[in-house]
């Protein structure tokens, strides 16, 4: 019983430190999009605000999961390394300074790469492997 | 809110409204935000009034919710990717001392081209570091702006135009506007008629900077400043009856020239903060004279919780020497009168708080000030008779959150 409490706690501690290292997360935009890549400087840089303009060309269309959701936090803790409470705190700087619109929620991967493939100008993120041949991937993030 | 705010105002949301109609019916989207603000405030005297900008009705020994607290709203239309208005309306207490809604901004936005933008309408005069969201607590680390910084300039908004100029620069972002146009904001007066202040002319330049965890910002603007209240309508008055009209003439403000400077920095990341800000007002009437603020702010995150320092200073200079009035005889009431206008005024302040993130959208935070002023009193208003500059301590707490 000892042993096998053992066993459960080193597979999850395991679990822990290789799914995120195996995972990562993909920027994507549509297959028909004008980007071809970004650094994740280009992405924190749109992802706060800092600039509109989507590589390539044209102003970015953001996507992004709804709060509090895991995958939310993980790209802005990989792209921007600011915790959620952050991130809300310099949106809500932008939206309230009248500078710029947040990103528009999907409530899951499967509709972020709808909503992607759908508009040249989007930019959207999801979990690697979640993504198909209507978007392309910009950016890989550890 | 006048008719003569309220026209740039209605003009912004027609123009928007004539353009809208060409625009395709896909790109159309509208957006609500709101923010508020629950706080409370008391001080361990009651020789001075503790408030918080152009406000009447503040806190001493017995507390009050009307420093504070606000609730606002904000509309945001974007009829296509290049045309786009937005409204924003806070309920606040006023230089009344009601808590009643105004129109903060009312603006339409076209952009030129991908970097350039333009707008029309009333906007924010961007005079400091967060002006753009003073009023949004959640946004901002402290509990209130520092007013050693945030009480020179008595205006929040102009009714004008702004041209903005984004570009990349090294790895950074930098953004240049330029803007011009007319302001006038109600003050609070003492004779409880409030009191007017008028801006004409209005012209300013700004520079931000944003490069990783750092912003800097930096600019001017000036533009001819009247004030009328009725209390020194009299004093005027008196001044020019017993042949003292020069006085009048160094000491009021009518159409007097005036140039507001600042220039801060916020450096954000992980878990430290640390921000900053210089301001300095001059202006050719002695009754705003030369004045300057500044503070420095150092947070640092655990968690949910930023523990946060400020240091803050406010200084008027002395320009006794320039208007004064012989304090003789039936002379002496106007004596007394301009000298407590154009004395040496001064503040330091040592604030300790915290903010808690309590929820992804509610922050709660608590802040203890010790306050330092001259014996004029600095930064707090209704200086009673023998207050001699003691320190004050200012005890708060706030709920903020965005929605």
């Amino acid at each position: 019983m000892k042993s096998m409490l053992k066993n459960t706690i080193a597979a999850l501690i395991l679990m822990m430190v290789s799914v995120p290292a195996l995972a990562g997360i993909d920027v994507i935009v549509s297959a028909h999009s004008n980007a071809s890549s970004m650094s994740k400087d280009d992405v924190s840089a749109l992802y706060l605000g800092r600039t509109q303009n989507l590589p390539g060309g044209g102003k970015a269309k953001l996507y992004d999961l709804p709060d509090g959701n895991a995958g939310r936090d993980a790209f802005y803790t990989a792209a921007t390394g600011k915790s959620a409470s952050q991130v809300k705190a310099v949106w809500s700087r932008l939206v309230f300074s009248g500078r710029a619109v947040p990103p528009t929620e999907v409530h899951d991967d499967a509709a972020m790469v709808k909503a992607v493939a759908a508009d040249p100008q989007a930019v959207g993120y999801v979990a690697s492997g979640a993504a198909n041949g209507s978007v392309k991937v910009v950016a890989h993030l550890p | 809110m006048s008719k003569f705010a309220l026209r740039p105002a209605l003009l912004a949301l027609s123009l928007s409204a004539a353009f809208s109609a060409h625009a395709a019916d896909n790109d159309f989207s509208y957006r609500f935000s709101g923010f508020g603000t629950l706080g409370y405030a008391q001080t361990d005297s009651n020789d001075v009034l503790m408030t918080n900008g152009s406000q009447l009705k503040g806190a001493d020994k017995s507390g009050s919710f009307l420093l504070d607290s606000r609730l606002g709203g904000q509309l945001d239309l974007t009829f296509n990717p290049r045309l786009s208005a937005t409204v924003q309306a806070i309920a606040l207490q006023d230089a009344k001392g009601k808590f009643r809604p105004r129109l903060e901004w009312a603006f339409v936005r076209y952009n030129l081209t991908n970097d350039v933008s333009v707008r029309v309408g009333q906007l924010g005069w961007p005079a400091y570091l967060v002006s753009d969201f003073r009023y949004v607590g959640y946004a901002n680390n402290w509990l209130r702006p520092p007013l050693e910084v945030y009480n020179l300039a008595a205006l929040d908004n102009f009714q004008g135009a702004d041209v903005d100029w984004t570009h990349s620069v090294g790895s950074g972002y930098l953004t240049l506007k330029v803007l011009g146009g007319h302001a006038e904001n109600d003050l609070p007066d003492s004779s409880n008629h409030s009191a007017k202040l008028r801006v004409n002319s209005l012209m300013g330049a700004y520079a931000t900077y944003e490069i990783g965890n750092l912003r800097m910002r930096g600019g001017i603007s000036t533009g001819k400043v009247s004030y009328t209240t009725q209390t020194l309508d009299g004093l005027y008055a008196g001044l020019d009856f017993t042949g003292f009209g020069d006085v009048t003439h160094k000491l009021a403000l009518r159409n007097s020239r005036t140039n507001f400077a600042s220039i801060g920095a916020t450096y954000d990341a992980n878990n430290v903060m640390i921000t900053g800000e210089y301001a300095d007002r001059r202006s050719s009437s002695l009754l705003l004279g030369h004045s300057h603020g500044w503070y420095v702010t150092g947070g640092y995150r655990f968690g949910n919780v930023m523990p946060y320092v400020t240091y803050a200073g406010y200084y008027k200079r002395n320009d006794s020497n320039e208007a004064s009035v012989p304090m003789v005889g039936p002379l002496v009431p106007l004596s007394v009168g301009v000298q407590g206008l154009v004395q040496q005024d001064s503040q330091h302040d040592v604030a300790l708080g915290a903010r808690w993130d309590l929820h992804s959208n509610i922050a709660l935070k608590a802040q203890v000030d010790h306050v330092m002023p001259s014996v004029y009193g600095g930064t707090f208003t209704n200086v009673q008779p023998g207050y001699h500059g003691q320190a004050v301590n200012v005890y708060s707490a706030v709920v903020d959150f965005v929605f």
